[in-house]
């Protein structure tokens, strides 16, 4: 009975912390001050620039990242396993150190910068150095799913489908895709909520120029220290946002798992 | 035609073997990992050997010795069947036969499918997805998706392993009367004698990667050419004379409690009985005798009520006594393999 009591407090304890900080977001304010507060040109930059790059770091990440994950997953050669933990190196290094490192690469200084600047083209403070620094944070969330999802497509399939008749290349697009898009789109909903969220590596490496570089979060970080009220709204906004995304992927997990567990009642 | 010649090094051993198949059912029989597999997918083109030439109908399908001399799978008119059947889970009965024919026009496509579904007796499924579909339907359709495309040369890999015993023997009558008619080169690889038997115009015995004996089930059965061929096809073995051993079945063994002095008696322990229908199948052996297999009428095992670890006496009529030519070392593949190349 002590037991029970003591783990219903852990459990209490740890909860309320998860959640409070999320909440308090919503409580402080009615919708309609929400809104009011939201309704701001600062705010409206910043929600735009936000999805636009966001976006369009997401295609980039899908693009790129698709064909990595394939290859990942079927593929075996010397060193494969330092490759993985690589790639996932960004979910776990600080972002401000990601930052860094973009800016060693890519500043105008920087190792490839020079490139860069001989084309005229300047990468940072642009709207591009946001979409690099997203692409960079959230990238591998989809590829990690989305090798996850190719390696638990039953590798016999695409074995049979080539004797089948069927190139590698449309293999490819009639089996491995359809039965890895759960997985893909679970990938892409975590990787858009991680490139929504961005802020360390944004500000190191694109700076916090309104209407060019200010993203939704580093325009929080902005209000913060001009109005409160405005830095709570559009952290509500965000939260929402992700939240959503996050409800979406395990709605797709959940559908993916119960056609898997359909799959197995033929055997 | 289909003639073939492949090594290649796998982990334990070297799967070295060469076949020459017309428009037969050639089964491959062997314990898991003896390389039957591997064989099949050196042949549908989704392993390299490291050595080997393959041809069909004098088609040359690989030839490591000439350099870009592989055909790829797709190309390959390959019917493959894999012991899983791999249906594809996301499409329904008739889309998995459609699969590999949709370069064919509409029409065609349409006629060639609804003649697999009747071959394999599976119509009112055709808009069925393969989850719904129990072992013994899956298989059929496995076998419709591959014969549609109509293949120069069949593989399967273990078709019923899949099934309970109830549909198997079903499912394995249907499949005969299925490869009868077909008539390319098919290879059936199985680790069962019985779906051997059944399905094979001719057996090929595989051990650690080489054929250790070829023939129809019959002969194999009946003059098993080493201890390993003998206890696939449950019959005894018996060192006789120095250069011949005894070859019998085990319904011919009788089992006693006293000598009967025959001229072929062992003193054997039971080491295990199993019953079969009428009879009973006792594994005898021990440190005097031989290992052996007697089928004991289930009457006479009432009447006697053998126990387990038992001492009995095992005898077999001389009349029903085949005798072996032994090789001098019955377990070396070699020996047998000079007769297949």
């Amino acid at each position: 009975m002590l037991g029970r009591l003591a783990l219903a407090l852990v459990i209490a304890i740890i909860l309320s912390f998860l959640f409070l900080p999320l909440f308090s977001v919503f409580i402080t304010m009615g919708p309609v001050e929400l809104f009011t507060n939201l309704n701001t040109p600062i705010a409206y930059q910043a929600l735009f620039l936000s999805l636009k790059t966001s976006f369009t770091s997401l295609v980039l990440i899908v693009a790129f990242g698709t064909p990595l994950a394939y290859w990942m997953s079927t593929s075996s050669f010397w060193g494969k396993r330092i490759l993985e933990v690589g790639v996932q190196m960004p979910i776990v290094a600080p972002p401000a150190v990601a930052g860094v490192g973009l800016l060693l690469v890519f500043g105008n200084l920087g190792l490839l910068g020079g490139v860069f600047s001989a084309f005229g083209i300047g990468i940072t403070f642009t709207a591009i150095a946001v979409v690099m620094a997203q692409t960079f944070i959230s990238g591998p969330f989809y590829i990690v799913t989305a090798r996850q999802a190719f390696e638990s497509v039953d590798r016999e399939l695409p074995a049979v489908s080539r004797t089948l008749g069927v190139t590698p290349w449309r293999t490819f697009w009639r089996i491995m895709v359809p039965l890895a898009l759960p997985g893909m789109l679970a990938g892409a909903a975590l990787s858009l909520a991680r490139a929504l969220g961005e802020f360390g590596a944004t500000i190191v490496f694109a700076g916090n120029l309104p209407g060019k570089t200010q993203t939704f979060p580093l325009a929080i970080y902005t209000a913060l220290q001009s109005d409160l009220d405005v830095a709570v709204a559009m952290s509500a906004l965000l939260l929402l946002t992700a939240f959503i995304l996050l409800f979406l992927v395990s709605l797709v997990n959940r559908r993916a798992a119960s056609s898997a567990l359909d799959q197995r009642k033929g055997d | 035609m289909l003639t073939f010649a492949v090594k290649k090094r796998l982990r334990d051993f070297t799967l070295d073997l060469s076949l020459e198949i017309g428009t037969e059912t050639h089964v491959l029989i062997g314990h898991s990992g003896c390389g039957k597999s591997t064989t099949l997918r050196i042949l549908a083109g989704l392993m390299d050997p490291d050595q080997g030439r393959i041809e069909l109908d004098g088609r040359v399908l690989l030839d490591t010795k000439e350099r870009g001399r592989a055909v790829s799978p797709e190309d390959r008119d390959v019917g493959y069947l894999v012991q899983s059947y791999a249906l594809f889970p996301h499409l329904s009965v008739t889309d998995n036969i459609a699969y590999g024919i949709s370069r064919l026009d509409k029409g065609e496509r349409k006629k060639r499918v609804e003649e697999a579904l009747d071959l394999v007796g599976v119509r009112p499924l055709a808009n069925a997805r393969p989850g719904s579909l129990s072992g013994g339907e899956q298989q059929r359709v496995a076998l419709a998706r591959a014969l549609v495309r109509r293949p120069r040369f069949f593989l399967l890999d273990e078709p019923l392993s899949a099934l309970d015993i109830s549909t198997r023997v079903r499912v394995r009558g249907e499949l005969k009367t299925i490869l009868q008619g077909l008539s390319i080169p098919t290879i059936v690889v199985t680790h069962d004698y019985e779906d051997a038997r059944v399905l094979g115009d001719s057996i090929a015995v595989m051990d650690s990667g080489k054929i250790v004996q070829t023939g129809t089930a019959e002969e194999v059965a009946q003059r098993p050419a080493s201890a390993f061929v003998a206890a696939f096809t449950d019959t005894n073995l018996v060192g006789g004379g120095d250069d011949e051993k005894m070859a019998f079945d085990p319904w011919r063994v009788s089992v006693s409690r006293e000598p009967t002095g025959g001229e072929c008696e062992w003193r054997v322990g039971i080491q295990d009985m199993a019953r079969l229908g009428a009879f009973v199948r006792m594994h005898l052996g021990g440190d005097e005798g031989p290992s052996l297999l007697a089928d004991v009428p289930a009457e006479k095992m009432d009447r006697e009520s053998y126990s387990l670890g038992e001492a009995v006496y095992a005898s077999v009529a001389p009349k029903d006594v085949r005798f072996v030519a032994s090789s001098s070392m019955p377990n070396e593949p070699d020996h047998d393999e000079k007769e297949d190349s």
